[in-house]
């Protein structure tokens, strides 16, 4: 057998802007984590809110959230902007849903930027990037 | 990981995400690309849309109709090209898995490396039966 090449090296500096999937549906989260992925992005991915909570419990850096408003159980996007607000306001937080009344609620509301699905996966790493540029 | 691996697909199908997290960016950093889902019907959307996968790498406690072993199983009846790597927190999946993986289970709580070089092994295994 080749020897094999060395393990990553758990100390070393990942300087790439992590981002937060939270969809439910396996056939988008995919593409669009990989997408996000060849483009530079870490991409750390959850199909519901109470994922989403844990990973920010583990006490993993996370610089945006990109999340599904119409997700599966009792929590949706909308609760994860609130507890985002209350916990980590400094988050950027995309929404997306392929329900218009979902862009309503949130644009009276939580007022965070939106993205109609379907979307072209171009058009949400452009979002990211600005709204990760704003940020600083 | 060899070089000669590097760019090999694992499907990573594990509910926790904590450790789906964990071992899908460790095997990344490593070289490989890792397809992360979350149930079973998550793997066959994936091998039916004609994406290459070298390894699966599966919970043995999966939601919906087919848990990790009925999910090996079919693997192994209809895609004899792709490798199972079982893993469990279960006692007794040892025994259960033993017509699936030559190797059984990896019992949870396990180390990523400890995944990784069953990966290596496999695909070694893989590239040395292709030449014989």
């Amino acid at each position: 057998m080749e020897d094999p090449v060395e393990a990553p090296d758990p100390d070393s500096v990942d300087d790439r802007h992590v981002v937060l999937i939270v969809e439910d549906e396996f056939l988008l989260r995919w593409p669009t984590s990989e997408f996000l992925r060849e483009s530079g992005y870490r991409v750390i991915e959850v199909a519901s809110v109470s994922e989403a909570i844990m990973v920010f419990s583990s006490n993993t850096r996370v610089d945006l959230v990109f999340s599904d408003v119409n997700l599966e159980g009792d929590l949706t996007g909308h609760a994860l902007a609130s507890w985002l607000e209350k916990h980590h306001p400094a988050i950027p937080m995309l929404l997306t849903s392929g329900d218009k009344r979902a862009s309503n609620v949130v644009s009276s509301g939580a007022a965070r930027p939106f993205v109609a699905k379907p979307y072209v996966l171009a058009d949400v790493e452009q979002r990211i990037k600005d709204m990760l540029t704003r940020n600083g | 990981m060899t070089k000669q691996d590097a760019g090999k697909t694992i499907l990573m199908v594990e509910p926790d995400v904590v450790i789906r997290m964990v071992v899908a960016e460790y095997l990344r950093e490593c070289g490989y690309r890792v397809i992360e889902a979350v149930a079973a019907q998550d793997v066959w959307i994936v091998l039916e849309s004609g994406r290459r996968v070298d390894i699966v790498l599966a919970d043995v406690k999966l939601a919906g109709d087919a848990g990790g072993f009925a999910l090996a199983s079919r693997i192994r009846q209809t895609r004899s090209d792709i490798d199972v790597i079982l893993t469990s927190g279960i006692a007794g999946a040892v025994q259960e898995s033993s017509d699936l993986c030559s190797e059984g289970p990896i019992k949870k709580p396990y180390e990523p490396k400890d995944v990784e070089a069953r990966i290596r092994v496999l695909l070694e295994r893989r590239r040395t039966s292709n030449k014989l």
